[in-house]
This record gives C-alpha cells, sequence and structure tokens, in this order.
C-alpha cells in the first residue's frame, strides 16, 4: 500500500507538464545548426556534468539544459551527455537527500532504506516510471526546441519491453524534431553494476542521421574492443560514449577507454563524462572529442579535450566525415583483416576453458 | 620471470659482425640472470645482404629473394637461436625472418627453448602495403611455455590487430612477446596505440623488442618497452619500463610478478564480464559484411 502511495507520488511529481513549464521558462531559442549539412564540418559537443540530487523535475531541466544551450550557441549539432544522467532524479525519493547525508556510501543508504535485501536495481525500478518520464521529456524537448541531436547520455531503467525484463543502463538519441531515434542498453557492466543487479544488453546498434551514422555503447563497453569492433562494421563513424566513471582520475587509466578503441576502429569519439562526488564515488573524467591519430593536429588522436577531470564543461569541435572516409578507404582495416582465424576462434573461444565467468 | 628486451640495429652485413652482434646482445641479457631475451623483427634478414651478395628492399621482388635465400636466412637464424638459448640456458625470442611461403612470403618468429626446441608465430594480420610485397597471413595462434608461463607471440603488424591478444589471452596466455619494426618517424601515440592496449585489455604482462636503423631501404624506429597492467606499474601507467630515444639502441630489463598479476585479475575480473550474446550473434559474420561503404550499416 505504501509503496502503491510512493509510486502514485512520483507519477504525479514527473508529469511532463513540468519539465515543459520549465523549459517554456528558460526561453530556449531555436537554432539553425541543422539547417546546413556538410559533412566535411559536423560540429559536435561533449558535455561534462556533476552528479547531485535533484528534487524536482523543474531543477532537473533547468541544470540539464545549460550545456545544450551552451553547445548549440557555439554551434553544435549533435550534443553528447554523460551517462547516468538520470541518477540526480534519485532526489526525488521522499528523503533520499538526508539518507545520502547520514549514509557515506550507496549500500549503507540502500541498507537504511530497505534493509539488506534491497539492491540498487530495486530502487532504480522503482523510481525508473518516473526517471523515464522527466528524462525523456527532457532531452526531448531540448532537442526539439534547439534543432539538434541531442545523445541523451544514459540512465538507468527497468525494459519497457515485456521480453527483455529487468533493469538496464541505457542510451538514448533524440532527433531535432524530438523524436526518440533509438535506444542502445550498455552491453558490458562494471563489476559494480552487475552487483547492483543491472543487466547488459546483448545487441549493439547503428542510427541513420543527417549527420551521418551514429552508435552509442555505454562507457565499460569501450573497454572492450568487440564493441567498437562491431560498431565500426555496422557502419558507425561517430561513436558517442556516455561515461561515468567511479575512480580517481588516472591518465592512464582514462586512456584504456575510448582511444584505444578510436584508433583500431577508424571512427570519430566523443565521450561525456559524469563527474562529482556522490554516495562514497568519486567520479572523474575528461570529456572529449577524438580521432584516428592521422586526423589529428599533434598526431595525439585527441581534437579536443576538457582540462579539469572534476568540474563541469563543454568542449566543442567539428568533425571531417569526408576525410574520416578517404582515410578508410587509403588505410582499408579490411584488407588485413584474418578471416580464416576469426572463424577459427570466434565466438567459441569466449566459452574456453581459460574465458572466466 | 626476469625479461630482457634487445633494441637494436643492423651495423654490419657481414655474417660473422651481425653473428657476432646477436651474441653480444644475448650475452649482455644474460649477465643480468634474465629467463628470456626478446630480439625485434627481422633478425632473420640481417643476413639476407650478405647471403645474396647484393643490397635488396623490401617490395615486389622479396618472394623471388626469398624464395632463392629463405632457407638460409632460416638456418641461419635457428643456428645461432638454438646453440645460444642451449649455450645461454635461457628462452630466447630470436626474432623473426621471412620464409616461402607457396607463391609468397610467411613472416615468422622464433622462440627457442633452453633446451633447443623452437616454437614458430606466423603473423596473422598483413596490410595492405605488406601484401603488395608478397606477405600471406597466417591462419592461427598458439601459445608456448616459457618457464612454466603460457607466452603468445605477436608479430609486427598484428601488434595493431586486439584480436590477436584476445585469442592469445584467451588460449591461455599470460605473457605476449612483441617483434616489431615500426617505420619512421617515430610516432608515439601510434606504438602506444599497439601492444600498451592491448595489455590492458587483457591483463598481461608483455615485452615489445624493436627495430632501429635501416634494413631493406626502410627506416625504423620504436621504443621497446615492457608493461604491465596500470594497476601493477609504477604510476599506474602501464608501462614498467621503455626505451627513452627512439632511434638508439638499448637493453631493457625488468622482472615481471605474476603472483600480482593474479590479483589484479581477480580483483578487476575484465573477462569475466564479455557479453557471449552479444559476441555469438555478431562473430565471425560482421567481419564478413565488409565494411565502412556506406551502405553496409544496419540502422533502426
Amino acid at each position: 500500500m505504501q509503496d502503491k502511495a510512493l509510486r502514485g507520488w512520483l507519477y504525479w511529481r514527473s508529469r511532463p507538464r513540468l519539465v515543459m513549464a520549465s523549459l517554456e521558462r528558460l526561453k530556449i531559442p531555436r537554432h539553425c545548426n541543422l539547417e546546413r549539412l556538410d559533412p566535411g564540418k559536423v560540429r559536435v559537443a561533449a558535455v561534462q556534468v556533476t552528479l547531485e540530487l535533484i528534487g524536482s523535475a523543474e531543477e532537473y531541466v533547468v541544470k540539464m539544459a545549460r550545456p545544450a544551450l551552451c553547445a548549440a550557441e557555439q554551434g553544435a549539432q549533435l550534443v553528447v551527455y554523460p551517462e547516468d544522467i538520470a541518477t540526480h532524479l534519485l532526489g526525488l525519493l521522499p528523503g533520499f537527500d538526508q539518507l545520502v547525508n547520514r549514509s557515506h556510501s550507496l549500500d549503507g543508504a540502500l541498507r537504511e532504506l530497505g534493509g539488506e535485501g534491497l539492491k540498487v536495481a530495486d530502487v532504480f525500478a522503482l523510481v525508473g516510471p518516473a526517471m523515464r518520464r522527466i528524462y525523456l521529456a527532457t532531452f526531448s524537448s531540448l532537442a526539439r526546441k534547439l534543432g539538434i541531436y541531442v545523445v541523451a547520455g544514459s540512465a538507468v531503467l527497468p525494459s519497457v519491453e515485456s521480453k527483455t525484463k529487468g533493469v538496464y543502463n541505457i542510451a538514448h538519441l533524440f532527433g531535432p524534431d524530438g523524436r526518440l531515434i533509438g535506444r542502445q542498453p550498455k552491453t558490458h557492466l562494471l563489476p559494480l553494476e552487475a552487483a547492483w543487479g543491472l543487466r547488459a544488453g546483448d545487441t549493439l546498434r547503428v542510427f541513420d542521421t543527417s549527420l551521418g551514422r551514429i552508435a552509442m555503447p555505454v562507457c565499460m563497453d569501450a573497454t572492450y574492443f568487440e564493441t567498437f569492433r562491431i560498431l565500426a562494421l555496422l557502419g558507425a563513424e561517430i561513436v558517442a560514449l556516455p561515461v561515468a566513471n567511479p575512480e580517481p582520475y588516472n591518465f592512464w587509466k582514462a586512456l584504456r577507454g575510448i582511444w584505444p578503441r578510436v584508433q583500431e576502429s577508424q571512427v570519430y569519439g566523443i565521450q561525456s563524462c559524469l563527474v562529482g562526488e556522490f554516495l562514497g564515488l568519486k567520479l572523474t573524467g575528461k570529456s572529449g572529442i577524438f580521432a584516428p591519430l592521422e586526423l589529428t593536429d599533434k598526431r595525439d588522436g585527441v581534437i579536443a579535450q576538457i582540462e579539469d577531470p572534476t568540474a563541469e564543461g563543454v568542449v566543442v569541435a567539428d568533425l571531417d566525415l569526408v576525410r574520416l572516409r578517404q582515410f578508410r578507404r587509403e588505410n582499408p582495416l579490411d584488407a588485413a583483416f584474418n578471416l580464416a582465424l576469426y572463424s577459427k576462434y570466434f565466438p567459441g573461444i569466449y566459452y574456453g576453458e581459460h574465458a572466466c565467468g | 620471470m626476469k625479461v630482457a628486451t634487445v633494441q637494436m640495429a643492423l651495423r654490419s652485413n657481414r655474417l660473422e659482425d651481425v653473428r657476432q652482434t646477436l651474441c653480444g646482445w644475448a650475452a649482455r641479457a644474460k649477465d643480468h640472470e634474465v629467463d628470456l631475451v626478446v630480439f625485434p623483427a627481422y633478425t632473420g634478414l640481417f643476413a639476407l645482404e650478405a647471403l645474396s651478395g647484393s643490397s635488396w628492399s623490401f617490395g615486389p621482388g622479396l618472394p623471388d629473394l626469398i624464395g632463392r635465400y629463405g632457407a638460409l636466412l632460416v638456418e641461419f637464424l635457428e643456428d645461432w637461436g638454438r646453440e645460444t638459448a642451449c649455450r645461454l640456458g635461457l628462452h630466447l625470442a630470436a626474432g623473426t625472418v621471412l620464409v616461402p611461403e607457396g607463391k609468397g612470403i610467411a613472416h615468422q618468429a622464433l622462440l627457442f627453448g633452453p633446451d633447443g626446441r623452437v616454437f614458430r608465430q606466423a603473423q596473422t594480420h598483413v596490410s595492405k602495403h605488406e601484401r603488395e610485397w608478397g606477405l600471406l597471413p597466417g591462419d592461427d595462434l598458439e601459445v608456448f611455455k616459457v618457464r612454466g608461463v603460457n607466452t603468445g607471440l605477436v608479430v609486427a603488424t598484428d601488434v595493431w590487430f586486439p584480436e590477436v591478444g584476445r585469442i592469445l589471452t584467451l588460449k591461455s596466455a599470460s605473457l605476449l612477446l612483441a617483434f616489431t619494426a615500426m617505420p619512421r618517424p617515430y610516432g608515439h601515440w601510434r606504438q602506444m596505440a599497439g601492444m600498451w592496449q592491448q595489455v590492458q585489455q587483457n591483463q598481461v604482462f608483455c615485452a615489445e623488442s624493436c627495430l632501429i636503423g635501416s634494413l631493406g631501404n626502410e627506416k625504423f624506429a620504436g621504443r621497446s618497452s615492457l608493461y604491465g597492467p596500470c594497476e601493477i606499474t609504477d604510476g599506474e601507467t602501464g608501462i614498467i619500463e621503455q626505451l627513452q630515444a627512439p632511434d638508439q639502441e638499448g637493453l631493457l630489463i625488468a622482472s615481471f610478478d605474476f603472483e600480482a598479476l593474479a590479483r589484479i585479475r581477480e580483483e578487476y575480473p575484465i573477462h569475466r564480464h564479455f557479453n557471449r550474446r552479444l559476441y555469438q550473434s555478431a562473430f565471425p559474420g560482421v567481419y564478413r559484411n565488409l565494411l565502412f561503404p556506406a551502405t553496409s550499416g544496419q540502422s533502426s
């Protein structure tokens, strides 16, 4: 009964009208960034956002709109948000902010909330429907009002499809008309997320847009070369990667994600990081825009990157898809692929005696 | 396990000089009581000019030249490698040699045990450029024992294909030995996109040995390195040791701590989170969809 009342209350607090009203107050001007399309100059932005609890749809809209506005004013046609970008909305839970102040870990907060048996996934399953309403309305409206593409980072949400029950970490792409172009569940979980009870998706998709072919795996997916290899072979040219990395910043450890994947697969990469301290987790990262070494001025694979791994920011740069396509023609990866070798080992080797798990 | 990796250039084409130089590097490594010493790519070609009696170059004429002298090159490298490994009582990754293979050539790495046994590994990924001079890819990757440690050999261009490290580590390799010859000018990030990242995504150790100087009308540069997972290296760099200059000879020595490696694999089990259902549905078919043309993508 108590649970039902809470769900009802959350539903009321997440009605899309609150999002719309908040956006109206911001008086967001529609931009003309997509009126002139040039594959030789696709302007993209990575935004870096802090994680903090937010207790209302109105506040959430204001926080999320700020970086998109900043990017759109600089001409961005595609804006990419970080992973776990709806987690702020745990603040909708009555008293959760006080719980956070008392507990110094997520596990501790959950124990206090629901006892030993409660998993993080259970909390997201409870708040998920309300989170989803606010999250989707916010980013759909932002994309439509600004007239640009938005990769709305990812959100931990219960599945809406009956055949895939469970809680997933899902990236969303919205078009300039506000339409949801596609979803991409995270396919490789952090050990922490697996312990939380989240489930991994098992498909990867590439989405056609007027800017180019966009994919959006999530964070840990970039630890595995398989993700980017599959996406590149499916035709991805721009890979947006929402990230929330729960460890102190280290240049070398950060180098293990999107950077080598971009080099291996000949794509452009856009990484957007969630930062800040939250329930004992220290989230860090440097959002940035990456390319094959040969397409960057300093031959270092970095087009532009935010300097501070702990603060909010926006970084904007141009991608040259004409040059990328030419680079691929001149340096064809497929010329060196060894199909006989792959056929011998893939996918069987992942099930072999030395593969853990 | 104590490991040495050699960064060297060909300084003289006289057969006896080549042999003495190789012996000299191996002896220097042995002075440090190493268990394993790794030489760079193309050491087997050091003897080509002396054997053929004329200068040569990497290019379309190579299959013919290797057809005539390949057996002698292999014999040269095998004699030296086997004798040295036995005499010094260590494992010796002798570098690589080109051998005749049908109408083309194969690029093989040779690893000698202290008992004189030899293990061979062919390069499995051949670039467009290498294909133009007749190189053919091998179609298997093997794991060998070095002092009880499962070891894979990564030959030349294979360093840039993550499939290689993945297959070898899933075949139980904890140590990768890489034989490289990277054309000048040296690119630090180009090198980092190779074995460093293969080490990180597979949680293994690696000894990478780079050829420098001139050979076959090509110039090479690189920084021989010993890598490990970031978590068990100083400063979490993933680099245990690395030569500073990409154009100077040198010897790198370090110990690999396999107990620490086992610990980090247990604490942070990357391979435990493979998405087998995804790979099952994508591999190997996705490679056959070839590739990148505007019509190949799957969209929503």
